[in-house]
């Protein structure tokens, strides 16, 4: 009876917290729940502005991961005890612990019941977190797609540098979208006529990769002549973008990456990306069709950003002496 | 001083015409040579533009996903200040961006439509208020994924027409005004003597007037007075032989009606006075065209005054047109050169070392390609570091660059680090001017036609006919004949004699009305009777009134004809497009086919109807089957006019073929039925020779109104063409003219088709000659050069050009052909000459296969027809007239007709599945052998050439 007693007492002590949160926040507010994995950077602020300009009662509170999974499970229970309203998610491995894949979209110990928008998720369908854009197949989940086709990566490629046959990657095999990309990157090869080079990087005792294997393995691409390294799909790899970059720069080896900061900030040769503003601001866009108008997010599908920009780094341009072609720069942003 | 004015009215009538035909034509030629010009200079925008977007489909995004595309299409705007906007648009027309901010969701439809209809990138249209460019954006499966579009307002054009309407009212007018001057001093001096010539005839009249019931009329002609009267010297002088004759014949009519003779028999002309008017006769027949010979003689006056406003108005305008043009040609090289510039500046700029720029061999030869006016672009330091195409010059030193280049600078920062050089192809903007000059020529050639038929007109009409009135009247006369008389529509001294003459029929007929009443009335004498009886025979008073005198002439139907024949090809050079531009219903139907139906319905019209037409022509009379037949072209014109969809268009051109062929053949039924036979083939030449001026006329001109009235506009002013025709019709061509005396009905059967072909004669000329010959017009003319000709890489206007020396041709081959043969050469052997010429023309064409060859044969054909169309008629009149006269001459021509018209069609239809084996050359050899095998026939089956006829001239 005693320990009956305490251990009640214990949870109400543990809830209090929570449900003070809760009562602060609510007062007739929408609650958006942020779950970030590398804080609030332009697409979050971007979402933020499209909530804040729609005249809607709303409050968004921010949990940033900082690069560590371990989060996820307080989390998740956070959002349910505060009664989210919506769960908003930024990137693979964000979504990936909040939601979890399609095999516990009715599991109750992930997000399965508060609606759930991601953004900035690389291949929601390979990853497994929806079954397709047109439909995701969860009842609380939709999202954003801001990535065009791998084909185009190719073709960006062949048009920078037209006599181009031989690709190289890195993976992390720790992330199974890293692992999933160069599958699909290798089924490219075949149709499109280029050659795949990939090397995974050494995972530590605890299985998680280790940052300085990248000039290492940078240089084996080096030594197997690639013509361009393609960064993939990688949360580890964008991490370490600069010490990617670097090496690659170091062996004389041209990247290009599906993210526009590896361009702008880092030393990544080239880019074909949206812009992160526009990622946002198109999660803002179903969040607020979800929040205003009450639509189940598993009706609205996967909405694609519908402008990518070419970027190109004419600092490592002419480090590398590979410039772009007159028609490249017709309509290429160019950065210094 | 009547001929003087006339005379000077038929010059200043000819001269406004010419100024005023020739003005208006430059104005819309320049306007669309200007427009054009415009468009191909934004096209080069346009193009690069799009280009920049294809860079971006390369990669494999719909080119709305470029970020930064409101950039390039900025930096397209600022080429050109005149730009209002800049449009990339998705194939649905829906806008993706724009320079304009307040744009509007989706570009015009119509900029759409031209889009989707061309089968160029670059296309481009031209509306009231702007111009729009536009350039397509296709996927790598060449599937059509967008465009851009540039909105250039018209304000500067329209300044620059309203600027040359001025220029062309005060030169026209200026030149009008001197001219109208200088024709009234020259006729004033030319025709002086005929002027007093004129007055002599004005006394004359006066004493024909007065001596009426005295003696009479015997004032003989002298040689003084033939150089007295100058011109009318021979016409007086011949006029008053008859008219010695004619009062002669009047006074002793008169006697024997009035006085106590009455009862005597006049009986017929004595041996002598036979003779005597023999011999006036033969004198009248050599110079039975002494009116024409005086219009003869003003022709090359009037011919050299017009030449010489034309020539003055022309160089004014060829002047006024190569200041204007000149910049416009030259702008667009310029702007070439302005994009590479900045385009190779940007890399330059972005900090690409300017012999590291990636792809600029590959960027320039693309231009190269696109355009052809440039023949060289180098990306130079102080050593070319790269070129593309070629370049006349050795060295790149400054002085030795030279005017015709353009040369730009590329800077990096504050220093000039490079050049780019563009050299001009000289031999490629020379072909441009050569090509507007082509079109002004045309535009010239157009202009002296339409004056050369109104020149013939108006002096025939004005001169001629009043001249010939009273000669015919009086050489009537002359021979007793007093039954008929002529309506007088002037009040010079030829106008009074003959309402002299005309006023003694009639009193003549009265007296022998009053002399039948009186014979009536008193007892019965059969003497009496008898004379009455032979005085009639003898004077020619049979009815109670005399009968109008009419004329019957070339000239009656020359102005209705050229305007009733231009009106129905003005559409010529655009329907396939106004068809393939409409809607469609029958979308399971070829699009080839389906745009080919106006012409086959056109084609069957013509073929069921040509059969019949000179059955109605014998029935209904020329005149008005000419009107019956012509005015429903107005309804069909005006249906076109309206007509939004294929069965719409296909239904009224349908129709127009009945029209077309039942007027055609009626004014060709005219010429054989009215015009005396020893001048049947020259009339004929010159007949074929009025209806090719008013196909080129009309083809040349109806492209011209397209252009800038729109196509739609141009029906109307076809109808309002055949309105004015109609009209002359009515005005030209007597009310009485004469049905033939023959009932004739529809024989034409293919019992009847057989038994002339039976024929050999007959067999071999259709065969052999027409049906050929008219497989060339429809199936290598009108089919197959337009094709071929843009398989060999010709512009249009270049294949229009090439097309009209098949109608100039035939117009000058024609009349000139029919002199030779009217006295010296068989018509079958002209013929022969003309379908072996016509058919060699065709073999070289289809084993050179060059656009030098193809003209060749399209002249070849020309000349070939306009020796065969002159000829060929006469010979089937001829055997109409022997081997075949129990099929009667309507059976013939109606079996030829038919034959043709049948032939040509399944010809046509035969070719058209022929060039899908064997390619065109070997169409057009197939055809050239076909023509040639048909001579071979037409020699075996006519061995004898056709004689020429006595000559016999019918005065009605």
């Amino acid at each position: 009876m005693k320990s009956l007693i305490s251990f009640l007492c214990l949870l109400i002590m543990l809830s209090t917290p929570f449900q003070v949160v809760a009562d602060e926040t609510k007062n007739g507010k929408k609650l958006i729940y942020a779950v970030l994995w590398r804080g609030c950077e332009e697409s979050c602020k971007a979402f933020t502005d499209v909530i804040d300009n729609n005249q809607i009662n709303a409050e968004i509170i921010h949990r940033n991961a900082e690069g560590d999974k371990s989060h996820f499970v307080d989390w998740r229970k956070e959002a349910r005890s505060l009664n989210a309203d919506l769960v908003l998610t930024w990137g693979t491995s964000a979504t990936l612990g909040m939601a979890g894949t399609l095999d516990y979209k009715d599991s109750p110990d992930f997000i399965t019941k508060i609606p759930l928008v991601f953004m900035i998720v690389a291949d929601p369908v390979g990853s497994r977190i929806i079954e397709s854009y047109t439909k995701t197949g969860r009842d609380n989940i939709t999202g954003t797609r801001n990535r065009p086709p791998d084909s185009v990566f190719i073709k960006a490629i062949r048009s920078y540098l037209p006599g181009f046959q031989k690709l190289g990657m890195l993976y992390n095999s720790d992330e199974p979208n890293s692992v999933q990309k160069v599958s699909e990157i290798l089924d490219l090869a075949r149709e499109m006529n280029f050659d795949l080079i990939s090397y995974d990087l050494r995972l530590d005792a605890e299985g998680h990769p280790v940052k300085d294997d990248i000039p290492i393995k940078m240089e084996q691409l080096k030594s197997d002549e690639v013509d361009f390294v393609y960064m993939g799909s990688s949360s580890f790899l964008r991490k370490n973008q600069d010490l990617f970059t670097d090496s690659a720069l170091k062996n004389e080896l041209p990247v290009l990456s599906p993210y526009q900061n590896t361009v702008t900030d880092s030393n990544a040769l080239l880019s074909v990306a949206a812009r992160y503003e526009d990622v946002g601001k198109l999660a803002g866009e179903q969040a607020l069709i979800i929040l205003k108008e009450g639509k189940k997010p598993g009706d609205l599908p996967v909405q694609s950003v519908s402008k990518y920009t070419y970027l190109v780094n004419m600092k490592v341009a002419r480090k590398l002496n590979l410039y772009p072609s007159v028609e490249i720069l017709q309509f290429a942003q160019l950065i210094e | 001083m009547a001929i003087l004015w006339r005379s000077w009215l038929a010059f200043i009538t000819i001269i406004a015409v010419i100024l005023s035909s020739f003005s208006v034509l430059f104005y819309l030629q320049f306007n669309s040579i200007l427009s054009e010009l415009i468009v191909h200079r934004l096209s080069v925008v346009a193009h690069t533009t799009a280009n920049s977007f294809q860079s971006v489909i390369d990669l494999g995004l719909p080119f709305e996903m470029v970020n930064n595309a409101e950039a390039i299409l900025k930096r397209s705007k600022e080429t050109d200040t005149n730009i209002k906007s800049l449009h990339a648009f998705s194939p649905s027309g829906l806008i993706v961006y724009s320079t304009d901010p307040l744009h509007k969701h989706f570009v015009l439809e119509e900029v759409v439509q031209v889009q989707v209809n061309s089968d160029q990138q670059d296309w481009g249209i031209e509306t009231e208020e702007a111009f729009y460019s536009g350039s397509s954006i296709y996927n790598d499966s060449y599937q059509l994924t967008g465009g851009v579009v540039i909105d250039f307002p018209k304000t500067v054009f329209n300044a620059k027409k309203k600027q040359l309407a001025n220029f062309l009212i005060i030169s026209s007018s200026i030149i009008f005004a001197t001219f109208t001057l200088i024709s009234l001093i020259v006729l004033k001096i030319r025709l002086s003597k005929a002027i007093r010539g004129v007055k002599h005839l004005e006394e004359i009249s006066q004493h024909l007037t007065e001596k009426e019931t005295e003696k009479a009329f015997t004032s003989p002609s002298s040689e003084s007075e033939k150089r007295e009267f100058g011109l009318l010297g021979p016409i007086i002088s011949n006029l008053k032989s008859k008219l010695v004759l004619a009062d002669g014949n009047y006074h002793t009519a008169k006697s024997y009606l009035t006085d106590a003779r009455f009862g005597k028999n006049p009986g017929t002309s004595s041996r002598q006075d036979k003779g005597i008017i023999k011999e006036h006769l033969e004198v009248n027949a050599q110079e039975s065209n002494l009116a024409e010979s005086l219009a003869k003689k003003l022709i090359p006056l009037a011919a050299i005054l017009v030449t010489l406003a034309v020539v003055i108005l022309g160089s004014l305008s060829i002047d006024y047109i190569g200041k204007s043009i000149a910049p416009e040609i030259v702008n667009r090289t310029k702007l070439i050169g302005e994009i590479v510039n900045a385009n190779i500046q940007r890399a330059v700029s972005a900090g690409v070392p300017l012999d590291k720029i990636v792809g600029a061999d590959r960027y320039l030869a693309k231009l190269l390609q696109d355009f052809q006016e440039v023949s060289y672009i180098g990306i130079v330091d102080d050593e070319p570091i790269v070129e593309v195409g070629k370049r006349d010059r050795s060295s790149l030193s400054p002085t030795q660059l030279l005017e015709d280049e353009l040369i730009y600078s590329i800077s990096h920062g504050d220093q000039i680090i490079g050049r780019i050089i563009i050299d001009v192809d000289s031999t490629f903007i020379a072909q441009q001017f050569h090509e507007v000059y082509m079109d002004l020529v045309v535009v010239i050639m157009v202009a002296v036609m339409i004056t050369f038929e109104s020149m013939v007109v108006m002096i025939g009409r004005t001169i001629t006919a009043p001249i010939q009135r009273v000669h015919t009247l009086a050489t009537m006369q002359a021979l007793g004949d007093f039954s008929k008389y002529a309506i007088t529509r002037g009040k010079d001294g030829f106008d009074h004699i003959l309402d002299v003459l005309s006023r003694r029929a009639n009193e003549l007929h009265e007296l022998m009305s009053q002399a039948i009443t009186s014979s009536i009335k008193s007892s019965y004498n059969p003497a009496e009777s008898a004379d009455l009886k032979s005085i009639k025979e003898r004077f020619h008073l049979f009815s109670p009134k005399p009968k109008l005198l009419t004329f019957s002439n070339l000239n009656d139907i020359r102005w209705p004809l050229f305007l009733f024949i231009a009106a129905d090809e003005l559409p010529l050079s655009f329907f396939p497009l106004f068809t393939r531009a409409a809607e469609n219903p029958w979308g399971w139907l070829d699009q080839g086919i389906v745009i080919s139906l106006p012409l086959i319905g056109y084609l069957l019209g013509i073929f069921t109807s040509s059969p019949v037409a000179r059955l109605l022509t014998s029935v209904v009379g020329h005149r008005k089957l000419l009107f019956f037949a012509m005015a429903p072209a107005v309804v069909t014109h005006i249906g076109l006019f309206f007509s939004t969809t294929v069965p719409e268009i296909v239904l009224f051109r349908t129709l127009s073929g009945f029209g077309y062929a039942i007027a055609t053949l009626t004014y060709q039924d005219y010429v054989l039925d009215m015009i005396p036979k020893e001048h049947r083939t020259k009339s004929i030449g010159n007949f074929t020779a009025v209806l090719v001026g008013g196909i080129f006329c009309g083809t040349a001109i109806g492209g011209i109104l397209a252009d800038r009235l729109g196509q739609h506009t141009v029906f109307l002013i076809s109808a309002i063409l055949v309105v004015i025709s109609c009209g002359l019709i009515l005005l030209f061509i007597p009310s009485q003219d004469k049905t033939s005396d023959t009932k004739y009905k529809i024989e034409v059967k293919p019992s009847s088709i057989l038994k002339a072909l039976s024929d050999k004669h007959f067999s071999s000329l259709v065969l052999g000659i027409a049906i050929p010959c008219n497989i060339i017009m429809q199936a290598f003319i009108a089919f197959l050069v337009a094709l071929y000709m843009n398989e060999l890489g010709a512009s249009t206007a270049e294949t229009g050009r090439t097309l009209m020396g098949y109608f100039l041709m035939i117009y000058f081959v024609g009349p000139v052909s029919t002199k030779l043969s009217d006295t010296r050469v068989a018509p079958s052997i002209v013929t022969m000459i003309g379908a072996a010429f016509a058919g060699a023309s065709l073999l070289f064409a289809g084993l050179v296969a060059t656009k030098q060859a193809l003209l060749f044969a399209v002249l070849g054909a020309g000349f070939g027809h306009g020796l065969v169309r002159s000829h060929q008629l006469s010979a089937v009149m001829h055997i109409a007239e022997s081997s075949l006269v129990r099929l009667g001459l309507n059976v013939v021509l109606g079996t030829l007709r038919t034959l043709e018209r049948g032939g040509s069609i399944l010809g046509l239809l035969a070719v058209a599945w022929l060039y899908g084996l064997v390619g065109y050359q070997g169409a057009i050899i197939l055809i050239g052998l076909l023509s040639l095998l048909g001579v071979v026939l037409f020699f075996f089956g006519n061995m004898v050439g056709i004689k020429i006829p006595a000559e016999n001239r019918r005065l009605e």
